[in-house]
């Protein structure tokens, strides 16, 4: 049985030959410029390296001043402090707005989906730099908006501590809003409309129908969303970078950030290649986590 | 008889003639240098423009610029793939310490009369009685100040330190300020850290011992003291909070709300470029040399300095430690950049021709910016922050920790002692 | 008017308030984008806002182009975004129909490479990149910009979906039962059919490497390399001429041709985004 069983993996290889070679340049690409980098960051994270002459093995030193460096813990929080201040009331905000264009009660809805989707359209570093301009100290519009429409005095939105991290938190709010509200409008064009119609017929009002019915069939979506928000809040890099610098002091920081100060300022590439690993780490693991919740429901 | 003197009088005349122009032709090819992207555009500019590629017409010379933060990681890159370019590098005491600790570049003791050359500098670049490179830039710290309103308010320009607290509370009580400092510790170009360096090289004392250590929260380092006079600055009635480097600083200059602002001479390029604008409430603005911070003390300090270095796998070294040296240690060189690119090293026949040769400039009522600058290098012995390989991670550090000082969540002492650890450990991870 | 014919006007109203407030959110940023571009940088920040500039001049895209080689970076940008799309169109397809179409031995390990890859923030080897191409010599070239990534998962990933879901096998059997062999399937037959998906893919690639800063600030230091992202980080990081106005004249450049665009193939763009992920 087992030489058929060979015989019928030859065969088959020998068949469907031509996929190979249709795949080959992903692979290729993959093993050379994703693969190898991913190993070469995990072994230099053992080693400690200037970045001329030969790497030092040091073994697991780095990920021991790791869990003792204040700023990566610093940098750890704020992006936690991101992702529970952006991926939920951005994901809301966005499906509210996605079930106000889906209503039949609006008009002009490709109009409002193409100003909406505008932000997105626009590179994070341009919206960082927008947002730099609009919140500067000392006469950003914002500020004088504030003051003039509320009467408001002026937020110090780039040079407090306590406001860095709203002031990065609103650029990606800005910039991401749209792309999500597509992808949550695009799954509520696939509910059934007699589902809701059934529901009317019930007696259910707007609310209702979105609470019952609306949420729990975009489910699937709605988790899709949340693992990519993650891997997008691990990454953040040019909000902080234009806006604050990561400050004022540390207050705005990201681990992106401080990985590539370890990195390209500081040369020391042994221990920016742990911070890759841990970053690598927690978002893999968070994301898998995310999976597993949300296959439960 | 005739014939054989002919022949030697031909055959000497050849030879003589033929080592001439050996030294002409031995300087040629291509030399390139590399560095900061200001400094390179006006390098660039400075040869182009200057007698070298008349004198030297087989030499072709490059220089490419980076973003400030860039250049060090590519010269790094460059010189680890085996590279033999750039010929020259132009590197801040931020990095230097990476190139001279690596054995990267080349001594040039032998091409170099220190005599001419600012010795604090030099000695940054000092190691073993080899000297390594040339100075390019020092940046001392400078008093700008309105002369209009020290006319109308009738005081002087402050010597002491008591003096300039004096005059900053006649100003306070005019409404004005007379110093800048950022409270949220500004981005690595006008950062609160390299203010802070200005100050505790200015008192004589320093981050990093010559030996590597970290001194900065010794009695020696005098890091306690610069941070509480420091706070003790911001804390003024008379120091706004607002970033000096910034359009909002500009905004406040132009809106006549600044008398005076103690910083690095450098700020004199933002002016040039806020100005150009066209506002007649700028005001007259000039240049003086600040005042001692300590009884009998220096009455200047430079955070950082710029040293030109040849490195180790150039393959045209003779060339290039001729370009170097028009740079580093020429009168014609450092001359033409200071009055062409406000940069102004440590030559110091230069230093002298600029006493009287500087530029004037109309934004500082025909002040000579270069005379001045040239004359605190030549008679204040301006001491610069020693660097170490640690240093551009200390800068960091240095500035989150002031600007915890600066808000109130530490004192001095505390903010020097965090720092000086986290330096420590920078330095043990490297 | 009826109590609910009432209360539907105001349900109409409410809702309208909210959709154009959300307009002038996102229109009003890319106004003073480009009304700053042509003020003076006291103009700019200063707590005299006018809404409109005193006097519209261009002087700061002047000292762009006087700053930078900024024709020859703009062109670096669109050479750069179109290569990545045109490659990830061809590539991308190639993988995603041999992983659609033809259950080869490794065909599920190979899915799960594309899947893990997904997954995967960039951050975890931009230095390796950075080594890799160092020691390649391909910094600061096309190549080191290009061909790395070349191939995204995720256009993979969206391309076995199309082929999976939309792409009749019948088709492919007809072919190849006229004698089209396995190769030229692929060109004569599954290109043409799916030159829509292609497309919308393409697009989506451009957009995103439109805007990608991170890859070409790792790859590229020298002037004439810059992609227009970079620009803005070096004008407004700081360093000696830090011109806000100039910076804003840079993004206006760089975000014009990308709005443009989307403009005109909006339906490509929306529909793809739309029905790419909610697959899910």
């Amino acid at each position: 049985m087992k030489g058929l069983q060979s015989n019928d993996l030859i065969a088959r290889i020998i068949r469907y030959r031509i996929a190979y070679l249709w795949f080959a340049p992903f692979l290729i690409l993959f093993v050379i410029f994703w693969a190898w980098p991913i190993l070469f960051s995990f072994n230099l994270s053992l080693h400690k390296w200037q970045m001329l002459g030969k790497p030092t093995f040091v073994g697991l030193r780095n990920f021991g001043y790791l869990f003792k460096d204040e700023y990566f813990w610093t940098s750890f929080y704020n992006t936690l402090y991101y992702f529970l201040t952006i991926v939920p009331l951005r994901t809301f905000l966005a499906l509210v707005i996605a079930f106000v264009l889906n209503s039949p009660q609006v008009r002009w809805k490709e109009g409002f989906r193409i100003i909406y989707v505008l932000p997105y359209v626009t590179a994070p570093i341009y919206v960082a730099l927008l947002f730099k301009v609009l919140m500067a100290e000392g006469g950003g519009w914002i500020n004088v908006f504030l003051e003039q429409a509320f009467g408001i005095q002026p937020v110090p939105w780039l040079v407090s501590p306590a406001w860095s991290k709203i002031s990065v938190s609103t650029v990606v709010y800005w910039n991401g809003f749209g792309f999500y509200m597509l992808i949550l409008l695009g799954g509520l064009q696939k509910i059934p409309k007699d589902l809701y119609e059934a529901a009317a017929i019930d007696g259910a009002n707007q609310v209702r129908c979105f609470f019952r019915i609306t949420v729990p069939l975009m489910l699937p979506i709605i988790a899709f969303i949340m693992i990519i928000s993650t891997i997008e809040i691990f990454s953040l890099f040019e909000a902080p970078l234009l806006l604050t610098e990561g400050g004022p002091g540390v207050s705005s920081i990201t681990l992106t950030l401080q990985l590539w100060r370890n990195a390209f300022d500081y040369f020391k590439m042994g221990y920016a290649s742990a911070y890759a690993v841990v970053i690598f780490l927690a978002v893999v693991f968070l994301s898998a986590l995310q999976l597993k919740w949300f296959k439960s429901k | 008889m005739f014939i054989v003197v002919l022949l030697t009088i031909f055959s000497v005349v050849t030879f003589a003639a033929g080592q001439q122009e050996a030294t002409a032709e031995a300087l040629k090819g291509k030399v390139t240098m590399s560095g900061g992207a200001y400094l390179m555009r006006s390098a660039q500019d400075v040869w182009d423009t200057g007698s070298m590629p008349a004198k030297y017409p087989n030499i072709k010379f490059k220089a490419t610029g980076y973003p400030y933060l860039e250049y060090a990681k590519k010269m790094k890159i460059a010189i680890a793939a085996n590279e033999s370019d750039p010929d020259i590098l132009v590197v801040h005491s931020r990095w230097i310490q990476d190139f001279l600790a690596l054995d990267l570049v080349i001594p040039i003791t032998d091409h170099i009369n220190k005599d001419d050359q600012v010795t604090e500098a030099l000695l940054e670049v000092t190691i073993d009685d080899e000297i390594y490179g040339y100075i390019y830039e020092i940046a001392p710290v400078v008093m700008y100040y309105r002369n209009d309103i020290m006319e109308e308010m009738g005081f002087d320009l402050p010597t002491t330190l008591d003096q300039y607290f004096a005059v900053g509370r006649k100003i306070a009580a005019a409404g004005k300020y007379w110093d800048l400092i950022d409270p949220a510790g500004g981005t690595h170009v006008a950062a609160i850290e390299r203010e802070f360096l200005n100050f505790i090289t200015q008192l004589g004392g320093d981050v990093f011992g010559k030996d590597g250590s970290v001194i900065l929260n010794t009695a020696k380092g005098k890091g306690v003291e610069a941070a509480q006079l420091y706070y003790r600055l911001f804390k003024a009635d008379f120091t706004g909070h607002i970033n000096a480097e910034r359009p909002e600083g500009f905004t406040a200059v132009k809106e006549g709300k600044v008398a005076g602002n103690y910083i690095g001479y450098a700020w004199v390029h933002r002016m040039r470029d806020a100005i150009k604008e066209g506002d007649p409430t700028f005001g007259e603005w000039r240049m003086g040399t600040p005042p001692s911070l300590v009884p009998g003390g220096a009455r200047s300090g430079s955070e950082t300095g710029t040293w030109v270095f040849i490195n180790k796998l150039s393959d045209n070294k003779k060339a290039a430690i001729e370009v170097a040296k028009y740079f580093g240690h020429s009168l014609e060189g450092q001359s033409a950049l200071a009055n062409k690119h406000v940069i102004i090293g440590g030559y110091k026949p230069a230093l002298e021709y600029l006493q009287d040769h500087s530029a004037a400039w109309p934004l500082l009522g025909g002040q000579g910016v270069q005379a001045k600058i040239a004359e605190i290098l030549l008679t204040q012995k301006v001491p610069i922050a020693h660097a170490d390989p640690a240093m551009g991670e200390a800068q960091d550090i240095l500035r989150d920790y002031l600007t915890r000082m600066l808000n109130e969540e530490m004192t001095p002492k505390e903010a020097m002692d965090a720092a000086a650890s986290k330096i420590q450990k920078a330095q043990e991870l490297k | 008017m009826t109590v609910r014919h009432a209360k539907s006007i105001a349900v109409r109203i409410l809702l309208y308030g909210v959709l154009l407030l959300f307009v002038l959110i996102c229109i009003f940023p890319f106004y003073m984008m480009v009304s700053g571009s042509t003020k003076n940088n006291s103009e700019l920040i200063t707590l005299n806002q006018k809404l409109l500039p005193q006097q519209v001049n261009f002087r700061k895209y002047a000292l762009l182009s006087e700053r930078f080689p900024f024709w020859r970076i703009s062109l670096n940008t669109v050479f750069f975004a179109g290569s990545k799309a045109i490659l990830a169109v061809l590539f991308c397809s190639m993988a995603g129909f041999a992983l659609a179409k033809y259950p080869f031995p490794g065909r599920s390990i190979c899915f799960a490479l594309v899947l893990i890859t997904l997954m995967v923030p960039f951050q975890s080897i931009i230095v390796p990149s950075y080594l890799i191409l160092a020691r390649f010599r391909w910094l600061n070239t096309f190549w080191g910009l290009i061909v790395p990534g070349a191939v995204p998962a995720f256009g993979t990933f969206m391309m076995r979906q199309f082929f999976v879901a939309s792409f009749p096998d019948e088709v492919l059997d007809a072919a190849r039962i006229d004698g089209c062999t396995e190769f030229s399937l692929y060109w004569k037959i599954v290109i043409p059919l799916s030159a829509p998906s292609m497309w919308v893919l393409g697009m989506i690639i451009l957009m995103l490497n439109w805007k990608n800063f991170i890859w070409p600030f790792v790859v590229v230091s020298k002037e004439e390399m810059f992609t227009i992202p970079i620009v803005i980080q070096a004008i407004a990081a700081g360093g000696v001429h830090e011109d806000w106005g100039q910076a804003l004249a840079a993004s206006t450049v760089g975000t014009i041709p990308l709005i443009v665009l989307f403009l005109v193939a909006q339906k490509y763009f929306i529909s793809g985004l739309m029905s790419g992920f909610s697959k899910g």
